[in-house]
């Protein structure tokens, strides 16, 4: 069964807000398809798929319970993302550490949303990551890495 | 002179977008600004302010569980294409006035702390010494010692000015 590498969900309620899944190589379009599902099936609203090239933002359009309900509302090149660019120019490969550097870039967008620091593509998730990031928890689904477990 | 105190709650009752804004707090804000009374605000409550408004005005968390609900009855076969589509845009709507006004958040919180009548005013030595004292007197978060002792200490500096004026504190915060 399909399960996403990081689910963003509140702590109050236990609602997930936003599923990510992260991809450094490999089929991109199936990897679109499960995050789907998993949304439509788990009635998350948001969902963000980051890849080596590109991230994108998908959303529940609440038209259906068919994976075609989820719409793609931002494509972003990942190099325009400072905390990813690494990824993007090929220097790092680690898709374990990947992962991490993903947590950490959510956990940072978190802070400057919520301290009116945004800047560059942050603005690009302003609608439907920030939301969710605001009010949930970051977690992992999968065993943690090293560097995870440092984070605590 | 009045002298009105406000914390935290009062720039998050202000701040909101118009169809939540308070009209007390918007009452306050036009008095100072006529000269009428003077509003003293802690620095420290504009970052925790802009923090709460963010997590706590988010029009997503409103709008898709009425969304969810749509798409459920629609699915039952409840309500008409007709309606949904009419709830659907009015949500959507919703959704795009408050992002709107969460872009221009920052630029009204700026525009608060230079009004007339406004004392946006940082926490001193003697202020930050008092919230170490308070934290040992009265059982507080730790952010609420400072924003008390800012008010307390504040108003101490402001009476030796002032003897004859009046002092109040508008709080909605349950233990200040």
């Amino acid at each position: 069964m399909y399960e996403p590498d990081l689910i963003v969900a509140s702590p109050s309620d236990g609602t997930t807000r936003l599923v990510v899944e992260t991809k450094l190589g490999g089929d991109l379009g199936a990897a679109a398809d499960a995050l789907k599902g998993y949304m439509i099936r788990a009635r998350v609203p948001s969902g963000l798929l980051v890849a080596r090239d590109v991230v994108k933002v998908f959303r529940d359009s609440f038209r259906g319970y068919s994976p075609e309900s989820i719409e793609t509302v931002q494509t972003v090149p990942t190099s325009e993302i400072p905390e990813l660019q690494a990824y993007a120019s090929h220097l790092k490969n680690d898709p374990v550490d990947f992962e991490d550097t993903v947590y950490g870039w959510l956990d940072s967008l978190r802070y400057r949303a919520e301290h009116g620091f945004l800047r560059g593509s942050d603005s690009r998730f302003v609608n439907d990551v920030v939301p969710a990031l605001v009010r949930g928890d970051i977690r992992v689904t999968g065993p943690r890495s090293v560097g995870h477990a440092a984070l605590g | 002179m009045k002298h009105v105190f406000v914390e935290t709650n009062w720039i998050i009752d202000f701040a909101a977008p118009l169809y939540r804004q308070i009209p007390a707090a918007k009452g306050l804000f036009d008095r100072a600004n006529a000269g009428e009374i003077e509003l003293h605000v802690p620095a420290l409550c504009i970052p925790e302010a802009r923090r709460k408004i963010r997590r706590s005005l988010q029009p997503r968390f409103e709008a898709d569980p009425i969304r969810s609900f749509v798409r459920s009855e629609r699915d039952r076969g409840t309500i008409t294409d007709v309606d949904r589509e009419a709830v659907m845009r009015l949500l959507s709507r919703y959704e795009a006035d408050v992002n709107d006004w969460f872009r221009g958040l920052d630029a009204t919180l700026q525009a608060l702390s230079r009004a007339p009548g406004i004392d946006l005013f940082p926490l001193n030595d003697r202020q930050l010494e008092l919230s170490i004292e308070l934290s040992f007197q009265v059982d507080l978060q730790v952010f609420d010692h400072s924003i008390l002792a800012a008010v307390l200490g504040r108003a101490e500096e402001i009476r030796q000015d002032d003897v004859y004026g009046e002092f109040a504190f508008c709080t909605r915060h349950a233990d200040l």
